[in-house]
């Protein structure tokens, strides 16, 4: 049916107050806005002119119980408009498990697809069997990006994932904080794999 | 049209709306009672059929609203009650005018209307009239429900009248055209006699026969001009109606599939009614037909079995009927009220990710500008909705907007008590608990980054709102919740602040209740500092409490009958793990030493630290302390005074830090180590200190027993002084002194020792007791020092085989032989030989006097106190007696003693004895005198029974014989020395051994002395009482026991 792409919601003008405006309300009156993070840690800033341009712009790991494990956004300055996007997403998740939860196990597709759309991006996910969620923004300008990179990706992100928990220093359950993931998260963020 | 009733459902289709409102001036409590009696006549069985009318009441309706009324006939105010107070008769005309006024403004729509009038009573009131009603108060209205009944059965005629007049209307008759306001301009110079305008005429047409139907509880009708409608609004594509007419289809099909409600809130009252009126509607409906005359049509074209939609199919139709309201603008607030609606019923369905589809196609639905109070209602609605699909997070993320809204800077008047009431509303959606027990256990898992600025953010509008307890508490709660989550920066951004806010309100451990019934638990900062460990100290040794042994006692505490058992042991160390095996004293300062550290990047400072304990009154001592940045394990001690006895147990400790007041239970510590929480408080004792007339000595005993000595005095003496000690007893405690009870010690018992060394009375210092507190008891202790005098045993051994000394000496053979073995065992002690020679060597004599003493209460219950003076005394050489011989003078019963004495002092010192002149002796120098004595009879001493029974008795008799031997010689001899300067000193002792053989008569007994190195023969032979020699043979051990 037509009127269900539409449903998606793309093409119709939109809100000018939206979430941006309310939340800088309180930014500026009481602690930090944006966690001052040691600048070691900060990915090289991504060239725009690098010819294919930046793929996600927030890759996130959620532990089982809906924590975050790793979060790494590119625009550094404005971190936390990213956690409240990667937290509401988790509905999504929640839902899309408990639907799926009917299938069998080995049967089980373990991409998400995508989660929700918000005005300037697209949210993608994936769970794990042993539920621990990766969640993707996605420049929704970007439209060269279809969904069988998007799920490359996230394979790429399970493979690395997996290193780290082959680890015997990792304790599961902590942050994470390696290098070869950091690495390989600013590749995603860098350029098209 | 731009209001948008976010609270629409899809059952409201089916209501008849009536608008409520006062004219003149009503009470605004008054209206709203006689509104919630009005509204709660809801739904009307119908008088004559089994249709069911429901009515949608408000009290406010703007009136473009209104104007939708075509498009949508649930939209439109067919009824209007108006509330009036009226107090006199002449106020009526006008009061009726208003009236009339009210009704105009709703005036096409209007199916009928009702004024109430209260207050009003006498002629005017009398008269009966229709339209209306007079109550003489707001108190006595009980015919109001009743009244509301009848009136809407009134706007039932109407409307069944209107149904039946516009169902019948043939097509081909001039039908008009139904158009929303915004239309009108639209069709203006149309050609109206065209097939399609015909259509479009007869579409819309059949679509508002279709709501009308609805409205008169005809669902099954209502359906099959819904089906009918959107058939012809189709083939035109007249698309906003068309999505009317398929959102008609959804609402009827909704209500006929959940009677229940989509609503929620209404629910229980709906379930009924809508079943009743779904069940009445299929018996109904071929009734119905015939009875109301319609014409038969409608129900040819449209199978009747397929008209009501599939719950998959509402779903779809809402869809497409979205989607062709979103073709138009000007009908934003008809597609935000369909979204709701879908959505609604998709929450009832349990479809949350459609649902989700659809509000997110709501959020995009653009407005017009919309008022600050409107964005915070539209924000509110849409968490309530994500609510009810199951989506917290997003629920709350809603919220917290439509909270910042209300704070929003382009509000003139924020209103933060909204704000802060709306981010409470948040917490479950961030899973964030105010309560910090939540939290305890082990690491948070939790969304961290999102979780801490919603706290920040309840901490800003708290503090918007004016309450600073309430800032302090939560951001009380983010210090100690999201420590580990807090850069070295925010910690201190966050303590600065809090230290600024309770400057004006300190954080206390009362819960703070929120006006809404919330209760905020106290958050104590159990990380600030970090406690890892709690022991409970035992008192110093000195104030210790020991029990008095009863042996009744003893035999009660083990029950068994066994002496040992390793079951019962067994047991007794399991119960000493919860119980700590010390006590202590009610009165007195008792301990308890926590390691802490400080997680924070700068130093701690922690004020007001003290215990918290129940069981026994407790005065705790707070103390205050300053923690380095990020230290180490830290010890603290806590100290406190137990008012009264009994069990105590330490539950925790309190703090003040950043000017909040914690208090932390032990229990509700991760991982802290204790050695047991609970001691027994036993009766006040009294406290002893002691002071004494001797300097404190730096040297400590180490006492073999491992109690402690508090004090200890040391003094210098020449070897045969004596020297008074003065103890000052002085009681610094609250409870009387009632009994003292001294016992001395002596350690390094390595030197030979004549006399007591330490003698004191008692009697004197127990005179006054009891000792009050405060006051001071003299108890004086002599030392006498009395070592050896003799040199060495070498050089007495020298004077031995000088032949002529010794009176009598030859030895007969088998005596020697004895003698030999004992010789060669002289190596056995080399460390005594080898000191041998020695002259300045200094002694030192160690003794402990231990005070046991009780008083007071403790007393009663059989406790005492043990205070220990250590006594170190060093004792220098005096005279040495180098040789020892005889000479026979005139008279056998007399001799000369010859004794060489060697003066060992820095000083010039005398040397006297009885019945002879004083020796001057220098320093260093060595003289001989001459001392002529009586020889002894010894026969007045009691002698060893013949046949003695036990060697220990014997040799215990042979010692006392010893003794008494030397005192007489002593007090023949009566040597002394004296430096010039001091006392006088006596000698003792030294020469009892030495002198004892040359003195004694020779005829009575025949004895040899025989000294050799350090190992002493001592033959006695009794010529007089025994026939063969009896032997006594001592060895180097033996000697020194003979000698004391």
């Amino acid at each position: 049916m037509s009127s269900s792409s539409r449903l998606g919601g793309a093409a119709r003008p939109r809100a000018q107050h939206r979430h941006s405006g309310p939340s800088t309300a309180l930014a500026m009156a009481t602690a930090p806005a944006s966690r001052d993070r040691p600048a070691s840690r900060d990915p090289p800033p991504p060239s725009r002119d690098a010819g294919r341009g930046k793929m996600a712009v927030c890759v996130a790991v959620i532990a089982k119980e809906n924590y975050p494990l790793y979060i790494r956004s590119v625009p550094t300055e404005n971190e936390l408009k990213f956690h409240y996007t990667v937290h509401t997403s988790l509905d999504v998740v929640d839902e899309k498990i408990s639907a799926m939860g009917k299938a069998l196990v080995d049967q089980r597709e373990l991409y998400l697809g995508l989660l929700y759309p918000t005005e300037d991006y697209k949210v993608y996910g994936y769970v794990t069997n042993s539920k621990v969620k990766f969640v993707m923004v996605v420049d929704s300008s970007n439209t060269a990006l279809r969904d069988n990179e998007i799920r490359s990706m996230f394979r790429k992100l399970h493979n690395s994932y997996t290193d780290i928990m082959c680890n015997p220093f990792y304790n599961p359950g902590d942050r994470i904080h390696s290098r070869a993931f950091d690495n390989m998260v600013n590749s995603m963020m860098m350029q098209v794999c | 049209m731009s209001v948008p009733d976010y609270m629409q459902c899809a059952e409201d289709h089916q209501t008849l709306l009536v608008v409520v409102q006062p004219v003149g001036l009503v009470p605004e409590e008054s209206f709203f009672r006689i509104y919630k009696r009005i509204s709660a006549v809801s739904q009307v069985n119908v008088r004559d059929s089994q249709r069911v009318l429901y009515i949608r009441y408000r009290h406010h309706y703007p009136p473009e609203n209104n104007e939708w009324g075509d498009f949508q006939t649930h939209r439109k105010v067919v009824g209007l009650i108006t509330i009036t107070d009226c107090s006199s008769a002449k106020d009526w005309p006008q009061t009726f005018e208003k009236f009339h006024l009210q009704k105009e403004m709703y005036g096409s729509t209007l199916y009928d209307s009702r004024l109430f009038v209260f207050g009003l009573q006498g002629e005017i009131a009398e008269q009966p009239r229709t339209d209306v009603a007079f109550y003489p108060s707001y108190d006595e209205c009980e015919t109001v429900e009743k009244r509301i009944e009848d009136f809407i059965e009134s706007l039932f005629i109407v409307l069944e009248s209107k149904r039946l007049d516009r169902a019948t209307d043939k097509s081909g008759d001039k039908i008009p055209l139904l158009c929303v306001p915004f239309e009108k301009k639209d069709f203006v110079g149309l050609d109206t006699d065209s097939r399609h305008y015909k259509k479009r005429c007869q579409g819309r047409m059949r679509k508002h026969v279709g709501d009308l139907c609805l409205q008169a509880g005809m669902l099954q009708d209502s359906l099959v001009h819904y089906h009918m409608a959107v058939e012809l609004l189709r083939s035109v594509n007249d698309f906003l109606w068309l999505g009317a007419a398929l959102e008609g289809l959804c609402s009827a099909s909704v209500i006929y599939h959940y009677p229940g409600g989509t609503g929620g809130k209404v629910g229980s009252r709906r379930a009924q009614g809508g079943s009743l009126s779904a069940e009445a509607g299929n018996r109904h409906r071929p009734g119905a037909l015939t009875s109301n005359g319609i014409n038969a049509d409608t129900s040819a074209e449209i199978g009747r079995a397929k008209n009501c939609l599939s719950p998959e199919d509402i779903i779809d139709k809402y869809k497409e009927a979205i989607s062709y309201y979103g073709k138009y603008k000007n009908a934003g607030v008809i597609e935000l009220e369909a979204c709701v609606k879908a959505v609604r019923v998709l929450a009832i369905q349990k479809r949350s990710m459609e649902a989700s589809e659809f509000l997110q196609n709501a959020v995009y639905i653009n407005l017009r500008q919309l008022s600050e109070e409107e964005k915070i209602q539209r924000y509110s609605i849409l968490s309530e909705l994500y609510e009810r699909i199951g989506f917290h997070r997003k629920s709350a993320f809603f919220k917290r907007i439509a909270a910042m809204q209300c704070a929003a800077p382009s509000i003139p008047e924020p209103g933060w008590r909204a704000c802060y009431k709306l981010l409470l509303e948040t917490l479950p959606g961030y899973s964030l608990s105010l309560d910090p027990k939540d939290f305890s256990k082990g690491t948070h898992r939790g969304w961290a980054a999102v979780q801490m600025r919603l706290l920040h953010e309840l901490v800003y509008a708290s503090r918007r709102m004016g309450n600073p307890a309430l800032s302090v508490r939560h951001l009380s709660f983010l210090l100690q919740t999201m420590l580990d989550f807090l850069s070295d920066q925010e910690k201190k951004d966050v303590t600065q602040s809090l230290e600024s806010y309770t400057a004006k309100c300190p954080g206390t451990m009362e819960f703070i209740t929120l006006p809404d019934g919330l209760k905020l638990p106290p958050v104590p900062f159990t990380k600030l500092p970090i406690v890892r460990s709690v022991k409970l100290l035992n008192l110093p040794t000195s104030l210790r409490p020991h029990k008095m042994k009863s042996l009744l006692g003893q035999n009660v505490s083990t029950k068994s009958p066994f002496i040992y058992s390793p079951i019962i042991a067994h047991n007794r160390g399991e119960e000493r793990t919860k119980k700590i095996d010390f006590q202590w004293v009610q009165g007195d300062v008792c301990e308890v030493q926590l390691m802490v550290y400080n997680p924070m990047p700068f130093e701690l400072r922690v004020e007001n630290m003290g215990l918290l304990t129940t069981g026994v009154e407790f005065e705790s001592l707070p103390a205050a302390l300053s923690l380095p940045a990020e230290s180490g394990l830290y010890p603290v001690t806590l100290v406190g005074v137990p008012q009264t006895t009994g069990q105590i147990t330490i539950n925790g400790y309190h703090t003040s830090v950043f000017g909040v007041f914690s208090d932390c239970l032990l229990d509700n510590l991760p991982g802290v180590k204790t050695n047991g929480c609970t001691v027994e408080v036993i009766p006040a004792l009294p406290r002893l200190q002691i002071s004494t007339s001797l300097p404190r000595s730096a040297h400590t005993l180490q006492p073999s027993s491992g109690d402690e000595i508090s004090t200890n005095v040391s003094v210098q003496l020449y070897n045969g002084e004596t020297q008074q000690l003065i103890i000052k007893l002085e009681n610094i405690g609250t409870e009387p002194l009632e009994t003292l009870e001294v016992t001395s010690k002596t350690v390094n018992t390595k030197e030979k020792l004549y006399g007591d060394f330490l003698s004191w009375k008692l009697e004197d210092t127990l005179s006054q007791f009891p000792l009050r507190p405060g006051k001071i008891a003299i108890f004086t202790v002599n030392i006498k020092v009395k070592l050896d005098f003799s040199c060495q045993e070498n050089l007495l051994q020298d004077l031995n085989d000088d032949g002529i000394s010794v009176s009598g000496l030859p030895l007969s053979s088998p005596f020697r032989q004895v003698v030999k073995p004992r010789v060669e065992a002289k190596p056995v002690n080399p460390q005594e030989s080898s000191k041998a020679g020695d002259f300045s060597h200094v002694k030192t004599l160690e003794a402990i006097l231990n005070f046991k003493y009780s008083g007071g209460p403790g007393h009663v219950e059989g406790y005492y106190r043990n205070l220990s003076l250590g006594l170190h005394v060093e004792v220098e050489p005096s005279v040495f007696f180098t040789r020892v011989s005889t000479l026979p003078a005139t008279s056998t019963r007399q001799c000369h003693l010859l004794l060489d004495v060697f003066n060992s002092t820095e000083h010039e010192l005398t040397i006297s004895a009885r019945n002879n002149e004083d020796l001057i002796l220098h320093a260093g120098e060595c003289q001989r005198m001459a001392i002529q004595v009586d020889k002894f009879n010894f026969e007045s001493f009691p002698e060893s029974p013949a046949d003695g029974t036990q060697f220990a008795n014997e040799k215990q008799l042979e010692e006392e014989r010893q003794q008494a031997k030397g005192l007489e010689i002593n007090s023949k001899l009566d040597i002394c020395w004296k430096i010039i300067s001091f006392h006088k000193y006596f000698v003792e002792g030294v020469l009892n051994q030495l002198v004892l053989e040359h003195l004694q008569l020779a005829p009575l007994q025949w004895v040899c002395f025989k000294s050799k190195f350090n190992s002493v023969l001592l033959v006695l032979i009794n010529l007089m009482t025994q026939r063969g020699p009896l032997l006594r043979s001592n060895g180097p051990s033996a000697l020194s026991e003979l000698i004391i």
